[in-house]
């Protein structure tokens, strides 16, 4: 089995350039760093799936969640070890 | 929200788990936070440079691959044309360290401790090599965006060579010692 860490660093961030057509580029994708077209095509293209939460309400239901229009089987995803059996 | 004077809030790398090389042309850059879509791009240039092909299975740590496999297959499925998942089985797991931070169901269902031909292995192997790479990044905050793809490159490339370097002496060490 071949293992993978996947890891972000926030650290290696960079500032806006005020002339970044003056950038003379060597590699492109060779080295460790991804090639720049299609990752900033692909950045543009993919949409981020948006997380769906427990307590999920929908978009045509006000906002405000009401304790007792939550489902009993969310309520016992969530607290199943306090969950008591009546 | 995008930062206002940043165009680049931080890089996602891939590592060998076991001995902590960088995989090549897998350092992607977030352009706003740690988004799905850019690890998910790493993902496909890692399988794709690392002669991945004909081996049983891959491992993938992450530190929340608990959220992020929920919809891993909808997002390599819809016709992306840059990314793509290898034809191997996917072992998912979280590092021994991150583990500790979850829901208490995430340490058994993901620990690296409890998957099958996993090895010894804690997760964390990049911790290690950012805390290396943390010196000299930020002064590549103001650097141009090529200038700083090049000097990334070398600190990265550099750390793997050291490690090809000095892996004689560390089986010499270990077989010397048993």
């Amino acid at each position: 089995m071949r293992g993978f860490v996947v890891d972000g660093n926030f650290t290696a961030d960079h500032i806006k350039q005020t002339r970044p057509y003056d950038d003379v580029w060597l590699t492109d994708g060779e080295g460790m760093m991804t090639a720049r077209a299609p990752y900033a095509t692909h950045i543009k293209l993919a949409k981020d799936i948006k997380e769906v939460s427990l307590f999920f309400v929908p978009a045509n239901q006000p906002t405000t969640i009401s304790i007792r229009k939550i489902p009993v089987n969310h309520w016992k995803a969530a607290f199943g070890r306090f969950w008591m059996r009546t | 929200m995008r930062s206002g004077i940043k165009d680049i809030t931080g890089i996602a790398v891939h590592a060998c788990a076991r001995h902590g090389c960088y995989c090549p042309s897998s350092c992607v850059n977030f352009v706003k936070g740690e988004q799905q879509k850019c690890i998910d791009y790493s993902v496909s240039e890692t399988w794709k440079t690392t002669n991945c092909v004909g081996i049983r299975k891959l491992l993938e740590i992450y530190d929340i691959i608990c959220q992020y496999y929920k919809h891993m297959g909808k997002r390599f499925a819809a016709g992306q044309p840059y990314i793509s998942l290898p034809p191997i089985d996917f072992e998912k797991a979280i590092g021994m360290f991150h583990v500790h931070g979850h829901q208490d169901s995430c340490f058994f269902r993901f620990a690296t401790g409890f998957i099958k031909g996993a090895g010894m292995v804690d997760g964390e192997i990049l911790e290690t090599l950012w805390s290396t790479l943390n010196s000299i990044s930020p002064s590549m905050r103001t650097a141009s965006l090529a200038h700083r793809s090049e000097v990334l490159d070398d600190h990265m490339n550099d750390s793997n060579w050291k490690k090809i370097v000095s892996i004689r002496e560390f089986i010499q060490c270990f077989l010397f010692l048993n």
